[in-house]
This record gives C-alpha cells, sequence and structure tokens, in this order.
C-alpha cells in the first residue's frame, strides 16, 4: 500500500476527494456483478476453501492408489481359499451346495477398473460438494445480512432484482466452477490409478460420453443445491436460521418419506441426488449393488436424472420466489 | 411553525419530503407508525441537522430517501427526481451511514472500503485518500472486528465518502467519537461542504454538535416535523432568558409581574436575582431595554442585567414540549365534541 502511494500523483498535503464521480448513469452491471464477486471471495473462509478443496480432492484420488492393487493372483487365492472354507462348512454340517457357486463368487477384483469404479468415484466427490455447496449458499447469503452489508448494497443498486439475481448467479457460478475443477482434476488421478494399479479398459466412446453427462449433471446439480441454500439465506436473513431450517429438513425426512413406499425418494432430496449423480440415466436394479437407502429407492422406482432435477427443482423454485419477492417487495431494515 | 426557504431568496432545494407517511408491522402484529405526515427539505449546500428523540422517525426517513424503505403514502424528490421511481438516479449521487457502520468483521478497514469502492469505480489510491480523510490511515490494515467504535465509525463515513457523493446522509455519526473525533468529524463535515459543495443530512443526539456544525436543523417528533428553519433564525427565534440583579426584589418582582412579565427569584452566584421571561404576547425576543426601563421608571435600579440567548438545546426542548402540548390538546378536542 505504502507502495502505492509512492508511484500516486503527489500526494496533496491534505487529501481532498476527485470530483464527483456520479455520472447520472445507473450502477453498471460489469461493475456490480466485479464488486459482488470480489465480494464473494473476499472472506478468509474462502481462501482456506480455495486451498482445502484442491487438496481433499488430491487425497482422495490418491487415497485410489493405496487402496488398489493389480495383483490379482493374491486375491485369486484368497477367493479360492475361502470358497475352499465354504465347501468345507457346507461338508462339516451336511448343508447343499450351491450349484453354480465357484470360486469366482468369493473374488473382489483388487484391481482399479476405470470403466466401473470412476462413476461411483465421482458421485462421491459430487454428492459431498452438492452438501458443501448448500451450506457455502446459505453462508455467502446470510453473511451481508448479519454484517448489515446489505443495507449498503441495496443503497448503491436500487434495483432489487438485479442485486438478486446478479449475487444468485454468482454463488451458483462460484459452486459450480468449483465443482468443475474438482471433476477435471479428479480425473487424472483416477487415470493414474487405473494404469497403475488397474486397467483402463473398455474406455470407450460409450464410457466417455457417460461420464462427461455425469460430470454435466454433478455441475448442474450442484450450482442448483447452491441456490437452495442462497435462497433459503436470502429469505430468511439468517445464515443460522437458513442452516437450522436445512438440518430439520435432514432430520426429519427420513420420518417423512421413509416407509411411505418407494416413490418417496422421489420426494426426498439425497434420493434425488443419488438418482442425479446416477453413472446411467436411468440404472435397472439387476445391474445396481446397493442394498439399502433413499439412493436405492431411488433405483427401485426407476428414478431417472431428469426426474432427480425435477424434484430438485419442485425444492428450489418456491424458495427462490419466495426469497425474490421479500427481498425486492419489502423493506430492507 | 414550519419555515422552509428564508425571506428573500429562498435557497434551492436538493430534498423535499412532502408528507410522507410509513409505518412497520411489528412482530406481534401491530402497526408502528414511523413517519405520521413527515415534511423536510433540505436546501443545496447546506449541512442539515436531524433532531428528534428515539424513535421519532429520523433513522426511518433516512432510509425511505435511500429507498430502503418504501413509504406508504407522499412523495420524496431528491435532485429533481421523484423516489422511489428515479431511485437509481439518486442512488449514485448519494453516500449514506445507517443506523451505525455495517462491514465484514473478519476483513481490514481498507478491504472493506475497497470492495464498497469497487462498486463505485473507486481506484486504490482513492480508498487510501478517504480513509486519511476520517483519519484512519494509521489503521486501515488492521482487521475491523478488532476497531473500537469509533474507528467503526469513522470508517462508516468513509464508506459514505467512497462514491463520490453529491449528498451525504450521516445516521448518528459522532456516536462513540471521543471529544477530539467530534471536532475532527465536524471539521471534516464543513471542508465537504466548503470545498466539495456536498449537502449533508446528519442526524444526531449532540445538540451541541449540530449547533456549530448545521445550517439548517429539522426537529422531528413522532414521525412530523416539528421545526424546519435556518439556524441563525432558529436562535433568533428562541425566547433569550432575562436574569436582573437587585437590591430590592421583592419591589423588582411586582413592578415586572403588574406588566404581565414572569419573574422568578433564585439564588444565583452572585446572589439573589429574578429570572425574567418576557410576556407571552410580547412580538419579538426581549434584549433587556424594556425590562430596564420599567425598573428604572419605578426607581428600582438593577445592579447588573444579562441577557442569555437560547441554545439549540433549549429550543430543542421548547419546541418538544410545545409540540406535546399541541398533541395533548388535540387530543382533548374531540373529547369535549362528544
Ligand atoms: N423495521 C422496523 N420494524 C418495526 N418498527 C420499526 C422498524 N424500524 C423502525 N421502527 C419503528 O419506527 C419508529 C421510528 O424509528 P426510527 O428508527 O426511525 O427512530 P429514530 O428517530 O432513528 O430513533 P433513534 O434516535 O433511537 O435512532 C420507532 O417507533 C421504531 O420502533
Ligand atoms: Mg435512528
Amino acid at each position: 500500500m505504502a507502495r502505492d502511494r509512492a508511484v500516486a500523483p503527489p500526494p496533496s498535503p491534505s487529501p481532498s476527494l476527485s470530483p464527483a464521480g456520479a455520472d447520472g448513469e445507473p450502477l453498471p452491471w460489469r461493475r456490480l456483478a466485479r464488486a459482488e464477486l470480489l465480494r464473494l471471495r473476499a472472506p478468509r473462509a474462502m481462501r482456506y476453501a480455495g486451498i482445502g478443496l484442491p487438496l481433499a480432492i488430491i487425497a482422495f484420488g490418491l487415497s485410489k492408489l493405496l487402496l488398489h492393487d493389480r495383483d490379482t493372483a493374491t486375491a485369486w487365492r484368497s477367493a479360492e481359499e475361502r470358497y475352499a472354507a465354504y465347501l468345507a462348512d457346507a461338508q462339516t454340517h451336511g448343508l447343499p451346495v450351491g450349484s453354480g457357486l465357484t470360486a469366482r463368487n468369493y473374488f473382489r477384483d483388487p484391481r482399479y477398473l476405470m470403466e466401473t469404479l470412476s462413476f461411483g468415484d465421482l458421485r462421491t466427490v459430487d454428492t459431498a460438494l452438492a452438501a458443501a455447496a448448500v451450506v457455502f449458499g446459505m453462508v455467502a447469503g446470510g453473511a451481508d445480512w448479519s454484517s448489515r452489508v446489505m443495507l449498503t448494497l441495496a443503497a448503491a443498486e436500487p434495483r432489487r432484482f438485479r442485486l438478486f439475481a446478479t449475487r444468485a448467479l454468482l454463488v451458483a457460478a462460484l459452486s459450480m466452477a468449483a465443482t468443475a475443477a474438482a471433476g477435471l482434476l479428479l480425473l487424472p488421478l483416477l487415470l493414474l490409478a487405473a494404469f497403475t494399479r488397474g486397467s483402463a479398459a473398455g474406455l470407450d466412446g460409450v464410457y466417455w460420453a457417460a461420464l462427461a453427462s455425469q460430470y454435466a449433471r454433478g455441475v448442474l446439480l450442484v450450482g442448483l443445491l447452491c441456490l437452495l441454500g442462497h435462497a433459503l439465506a436470502m429469505l430468511t436473513r439468517k445464515a443460522s436460521v437458513a442452516l437450522a431450517i436445512g438440518f430439520l429438513y435432514l432430520a426429519g425426512s427420513d420420518q417423512i418419506f421413509a416407509g411411505r413406499g418407494p416413490r418417496g425418494a422421489e420426494y426426498a432430496m439425497d434420493g434425488l441426488v443419488f438418482a442425479v449423480l446416477n453413472e446411467k440415466p436411468v440404472i435397472p436394479l439387476a445391474q445396481s449393488d446397493c442394498i439399502a437407502g433413499p439412493g436405492c429407492e431411488a433405483v427401485h422406482v426407476d428414478l431417472t436424472a431428469a426426474d432427480g432435477f425435477l424434484g430438485v427443482l419442485i425444492y428450489l423454485v418456491p424458495v427462490l420466489l419466495v426469497a425474490l419477492w421479500r427481498f425486492t417487495r419489502t423493506d430492507i431494515t | 411553525m414550519s419555515v422552509t426557504g428564508t425571506e428573500g431568496g429562498a435557497p434551492e432545494i436538493l430534498v423535499r419530503f412532502d408528507q410522507v407517511f410509513k409505518s412497520f408491522r411489528t412482530s406481534r402484529g401491530r402497526r408502528q407508525v414511523a413517519l405520521d405526515g413527515f415534511s423536510m427539505s433540505v436546501p443545496t449546500g447546506a449541512v442539515v441537522g436531524l433532531l428528534g428523540p428515539n424513535g421519532s422517525g429520523k433513522t426511518t426517513a433516512l432510509k425511505a430517501l435511500l429507498g430502503l424503505a418504501r413509504p406508504d403514502r407522499g412523495t420524496i424528490t431528491a435532485f429533481g427526481r421523484e423516489l422511489p421511481a428515479d431511485q437509481r438516479f439518486v442512488a449514485r449521487r448519494m453516500g449514506a451511514l445507517i443506523e451505525g457502520p455495517a462491514f465484514t468483521g473478519s476483513l481490514t478497514g481498507e478491504h472493506n472500503l475497497r470492495l464498497l469502492g469497487e462498486l463505485h469505480g473507486a481506484r486504490r489510491d482513492e480508498v487510501a485518500d478517504v480513509l486519511e480523510l476520517v483519519g484512519l490511515d494509521g489503521a486501515a490494515h488492521r482487521s475491523y472486528s478488532g476497531y473500537s467504535l469509533g474507528m467503526k465509525q469513522r470508517l462508516g463515513v468513509a464508506a459514505a465518502l467512497i462514491s463520490r457523493p453529491d449528498l451525504l446522509v450521516l445516521d448518528e455519526p459522532m456516536n462513540g467519537l471521543d471529544p477530539e473525533a467530534v471536532r475532527h468529524m465536524r471539521e471534516l463535515l464543513k471542508r465537504l461542504r466548503d470545498e466539495r459543495g456536498m449537502t449533508v443530512v446528519v442526524s444526531s443526539h449532540i445538540l451541541s454538535e449540530v449547533e456549530l456544525v448545521s445550517d439548517w436543523v429539522t426537529i422531528v417528533r413522532n414521525g412530523r416535523v416539528i421545526c424546519d428553519a435556518s439556524v441563525p433564525e432558529l436562535l433568533a427565534r428562541g425566547t433569550s432568558r432575562l436574569v436582573v440583579r437587585v437590591h430590592d426584589a421583592v419591589t423588582a418582582r411586582s413592578v415586572l409581574t403588574d406588566h404581565g412579565y414572569t419573574a422568578v427569584p433564585a439564588f444565583g452566584p452572585a446572589g439573589a436575582e429574578l429570572q425574567v421571561e418576557p410576556p407571552a404576547t410580547r412580538p419579538t425576543p426581549s434584549d433587556g431595554s424594556d425590562v430596564l426601563r420599567l425598573l428604572t421608571e419605578r426607581d428600582v435600579y438593577p445592579r447588573e442585567l444579562v441577557v442569555e440567548s437560547a441554545s439549540l438545546e433549549d429550543i430543542y426542548v421548547a419546541a418538544v414540549r410545545a409540540a406535546d402540548a399541541a398533541t395533548a390538546t388535540a387530543r382533548q378536542e374531540p373529547r369535549h365534541g362528544t
């Protein structure tokens, strides 16, 4: 700063303001967007997130190297041992041996098979980011209310719709950009795991198309959920209240949706998220390895990614509209 | 009571509130009237002091001007434009500090100001200049949450200035300032008016400060303006108090009361004295000559006669009391009717 001064025009003995800058033009949108983006990125927590997120992704990707192995021989040996133990067990207890059961059923492939495993890993990352994005949206929306900076912003830009939309777009765009970057960072790490600890076989056009689709759906989902958190905070004007509503929903949704048949999954957020992030737009039950949980219920009813998005919008649109109404139509005090 | 403009060459008006009504709904669902036919004018290039008891509607009026609270009825014009229709035109010409400073605690003062400056296209050196102007250059790079109340207040004023406004709206900027900082603020406001031609609206409870800094004073009570006048005019209008020190206080008192004066005996620092008020029917404030004439005609010679001119505080208290009395009579009248 001191250096800035040194290169600035000679400092007047008593600083004075330059002539009025207000040219009568309303606040240009580009300037509003730039200022809001800088404000959004300013908190220290954002800088920590900027470092923490890539580190977490790298750690997750590298863990694949540790958890996987090319050594199938050992895995086969242990599969055969377990199969033998099963046969011995059946014999001592006089139980019938399952027909068609072989050592293959006991084989757990230690290799990182990109073709099948990458979808689940991308889903894991996107699911975590979606949860984080909700919180980020809430905090980004609520912070300027609790600090009352919102009064200053609303006085500077009286076009409230523009202010609301700009903030909402930036918050969503930032979370989407983070998700997109996270996916791009994850992919080479998974490929590394596949090449060194498994196999990259079967990575054909169909595979890449499916992965790209899942990637795009993840980015969009994170943006929408971030927007939901943000809208909730703009509506309640307090991040803490928005967070409380989020937690109450999580605690209550099981009570509300569970036990009401698989179609309940269509309305429970975790089922919707699972449906959106599935590797295939529709995942047939026969190919699913899931056992329980709302995500599984989503599979049971053949919930498609489009259904998932529709469900998310059913949550988002009303909250967003009411938040917009409150922001543009009521006093900011 | 309301006086707008002075006789001969009315000042140009920058902001005008005309019969503005605003009520809030409280959490219990009741309506709380904040502005009740609020009318006031802000002359261009003046420092206008907005005075009034707690809850009288000062902040609400300023929020209405900034477009943060929408009036239920009435019109507000600023820079010749009607609000809120032309709010975006006016917004770029106003800088405001409303109900205390509002900043992000984890950022430094300078960073906070830079973020706001970004909105208004202020350069880095302009940010530094404004910080120096409010006397915060030494603490610019400290975290805002570590600021003292007075430092926060100064940063709030800096934020109002960063848009290089023509109209500066400051809601209680003197809150929490030490005497030296108050003086600094006072000089700053005068400089902004004189050097930049800024119009300043400043609400405050520190009447002596408002008296020193303002050209124009508006007193609000229960959401209504009860007094709106230039400071010299107001001070001239205020009833000055006469103190007469005389040996024969008994005779002096009877002489004065015979002529409709009130004379209250008191024991001042210089011995027995009479505090004299002229009759309410007298059109102009007394300069003491009338009292002197009455007393000497009856061979009573005062040792001393002092004319104590009214301060803004006296005028403020008198105006608020008069407004309360008027409200009380207005309330009683309908009851007499039925
Ligand atoms: N957001 C609000 N909700 C409900 N009532 C409000 C709101 N804002 C102001 N009021 C009410 O409006 C009236 C005027 O309040 P305002 O803040 O304008 O007073 P003030 O003159 O600024 O007071 P102070 O000197 O204490 O700052 C008060 O009765 C207050 O309770
Ligand atoms: Mg106030």
